[in-house]
């Protein structure tokens, strides 16, 4: 019985040193796995990033002063703002009282259904 | 050892009668053992085979390479930026056909010839290069031609998107990615490290002021020039043109001409602008007032030489005056009043006897007299016998119409931070010049008419020196100049146009001065650039306004009375 025992236990812990084995080695295969995928993705910031950076140079390259205002000139019918065109906030005055708004609103309001 | 032992004999030494089933069991344990390989195996197999991974352009990143740093206009427009690029290169004991790679190679490579693209893939080498920079699409064109024994290299290039606009001030790199001008050798460290650098320049700004100097320069013919804009109140250069200019993504095909920056290491007599900084230090020294009156008359000599003014005056005028019909008689006696130790003080506290420190190496000293004899006191007071950058020029006049603290230039957002501030003249002094540059560009005998731009009060001075050349002063060659400050009566802004060697032309009546060439330039710059400057237009007419300009000109005034009767 003795004998039966120990060559249970011997199994017992044979099963247990392949476990741990292959507990291993599939924890290194995937933390390989996973620092690839960090190479990948990575790498794929650095395209992304490029790509940011080539296309942000392509915006000031498109919208760079002097090709916008060839563009302008053969397109639209702008011109320089005149000073009598600009106005500061002040010059607009007082916006008027909310509930004088709304009188007139509700003055019209009652014109058009007494029409 | 004795437990290795002990299980060997328990595993060899095997009672008969269990021998049947113990072998069933190691059979059983061996037969697991191959299957749960085989299932190992076969499963890594499929992994393998099933994990395709998307492959990238570049394989691995290089993540210990620091890019270098961007350089941004102050509203974040992109001016140099990095961007990925290949260096291309034949290996000609790989090409088999070297007529069909040239064929195939040519509108590829547009900056080599034919005879040329043919020497290099037939060149006795391993390694020759055919491009030190080509973009990533030609790369890939250059690929799918499929030429045998044509590689490429990733490397990272400098890029310039705004081309010719600002060259001077962002510079450019050397093939290794080091600075060599401009902002890009002069904050090399920054930018290495990664850092992005904050220009104070506005590339709008830039770009309409280059247009309107341009314009100047092909009307008057003349060989180039250059302008300033500069924050009244933090020193920032909002903009700084030098023309004919380049573009830095052609650097090889440059002339010296084009790249010397006219506006920072040009120095040049700036004439009757200067009288701006005479009249201020004759008002802040306390020996004049703007109604003292001086003798604009009588003759004046500076050794064997006469100073004479353009237009001969009749009688006396008042310091005012004197500047708003721009007298050079009048300068030099207020100057030789004050004395050469008042005026080289001044001078100094305004940095016009340093060299001009900016974050950029192209930077001149200025040329100032070697002993300061009386007649270069009186020379000095309108802008001769002392040469300086528009660049000191713009700051020197922006202290002097800002509030009287010293005004240092910068080209980095923000300006540059002061650690105490020097005041060079009283509040006093500064409201009166502001009022007197606003009568120069108002008045009927003022000089800079042309300056105006209706709305913004601009106030300044014209200046047109003869250029010394050779040892002597040309009469045919000059510097007009012109400075102006806007709003006159709360000054945001310094502008300073400079244009050289412009020709008399007919439609000028044969003038090239200062007021004729570089005043226009400076009130369309106004108009287009002050609505992206946030400087609203005002109105003249208010009291306020009327009160802070007012200044007594009676001399003047009578002459215009008496000349429209």
């Amino acid at each position: 019985m003795i004998k039966i025992k120990s060559v249970k236990s011997i199994l017992l812990g044979g099963a247990m040193i392949t476990i741990s084995g292959v507990g291993a080695y599939m924890m290194k295969s995937a933390a390989l796995e996973r620092e690839q995928k960090l190479e990948l993705l990575k790498a794929q910031i650095q395209e992304e990033q490029d790509k940011i950076t080539v296309l942000e140079a392509d915006w000031s390259y498109l919208t760079r002063p002097a090709r916008i205002q060839q563009l302008s000139r053969e397109m639209l019918s702008f011109a320089p703002a005149e000073p009598s065109q600009i106005l500061t906030l002040d010059a607009l005055g007082e916006p008027q009282q909310e509930s004088e708004t709304e009188n007139k609103l509700f003055q019209i309001r009652t014109i058009q259904g007494v029409e | 050892m004795s437990i290795w032992r002990n299980i060997t004999q328990k595993l060899t030494q095997v009672p008969k009668a269990e021998a049947k089933s113990v072998a069933r069991n190691r059979l059983f344990l061996a037969s697991a053992l191959a299957a749960s390989c085989f299932v190992l195996i076969s499963g890594k197999v499929i992994a393998l085979s099933t994990d395709v991974k998307p492959k990238t352009f570049y394989g691995k990143s290089n993540e210990n390479i620091v890019e270098r740093g961007r350089i941004l206009d102050r509203n974040g427009r992109v001016l140099a930026t990095s961007l990925p690029a290949f260096m291309l290169y034949v290996d000609p004991a790989e090409v088999m056909n070297p007529y069909e790679a040239t064929a195939k190679l040519e509108d590829i490579l547009p900056h080599l010839s034919e005879e040329e693209i043919f020497s290099r893939v037939t060149k006795k080498s391993r390694f020759v290069e055919l491009s030190w920079r080509v973009s990533p699409q030609k790369y890939a064109n250059a690929l799918e031609r499929g030429v045998v024994g044509v590689y490429g290299r990733k490397r990272i290039t400098r890029f310039y998107p705004q081309r010719q606009e600002a060259a001077h001030v962002i510079g450019l790199v050397n093939k290794d990615n080091q600075g060599l001008i401009g902002i890009e050798a002069g904050m090399n460290d920054a930018l290495t490290r990664g850092e992005d650098v904050h220009l104070s320049i506005d590339i709008a700004v830039q770009s309409i002021l280059r247009n309107e100097i341009q314009e100047q320069i092909e009307k008057f013919e003349a060989i180039g020039g250059a302008g300033v804009v500069i924050d009244v109140r933090t020193g920032e250069l909002v903009s700084l043109v030098s023309l004919p200019e380049y573009d830095n993504n052609h650097y090889s095909s440059t002339t010296e001409d084009q790249r010397f920056n006219r506006a920072t290491k040009g120095i040049y007599e700036m004439g009757s602008t200067f009288k701006i900084l005479n009249t201020a230090m004759a008002l802040d020294s306390g020996k004049f007032t703007a109604t003292d009156m001086i003798d604009v008359v009588s003759p004046l000599r500076v050794g064997r030489f006469p100073i004479r003014d353009f237009k001969k005056e009749k009688k006396p005028l008042n310091v005012a005056e004197v500047m708003v019909v721009s007298s050079n008689k009048g300068s030099a006696r207020i100057a030789d009043e004050l004395g050469a130790d008042v005026q080289k003080q001044y001078l100094k506290e305004l940095g016009l006897l340093n060299r001009l420190d900016l974050e950029i190496p192209e930077t001149a000293a200025p040329l100032a007299p070697q002993t300061w004899r009386r007649s270069s006191v009186m020379t000095v007071s309108y802008g001769h016998g002392i040469s300086v950058s528009p660049a000191h020029l713009a700051a020197a006049i922006a202290t002097s119409l800002g509030d009287g603290k010293k005004v240092v230039p910068s080209l980095i957002k923000g300006g540059v931070q002061k650690d105490f501030e020097e005041e060079v003249f009283s509040e006093k002094t500064v409201r009166d010049v502001r009022a007197i540059i606003r009568n120069v560009v108002t008045h009927k005998r003022g000089t800079g008419k042309f300056a105006d731009a209706k709305g913004y009060i601009v106030g300044g001075k014209t200046g047109t020196s003869e250029k010394n050349k050779a040892g002597g002063y040309h009469k045919n060659l000059n510097i007009a100049s012109f400075v102006a400050g806007f709003p006159a009566h709360d000054p945001r802004y310094v502008v300073v146009v400079m244009v050289d060697e412009p020709k008399p032309q007919k439609f000028s009546h044969g003038y090239a001065t200062g007021g004729w060439v570089a005043a226009p330039a400076v009130g369309r710059f106004i108009n287009r650039a002050a609505f992206l400057l946030d400087v609203a237009p005002a109105n003249e007419k208010s009291p306020e306004i009327r009160r802070l300009l007012k200044v007594e000109l009676p001399q003047l005034d009578a002459e215009v009375r008496n000349a429209s009767f």
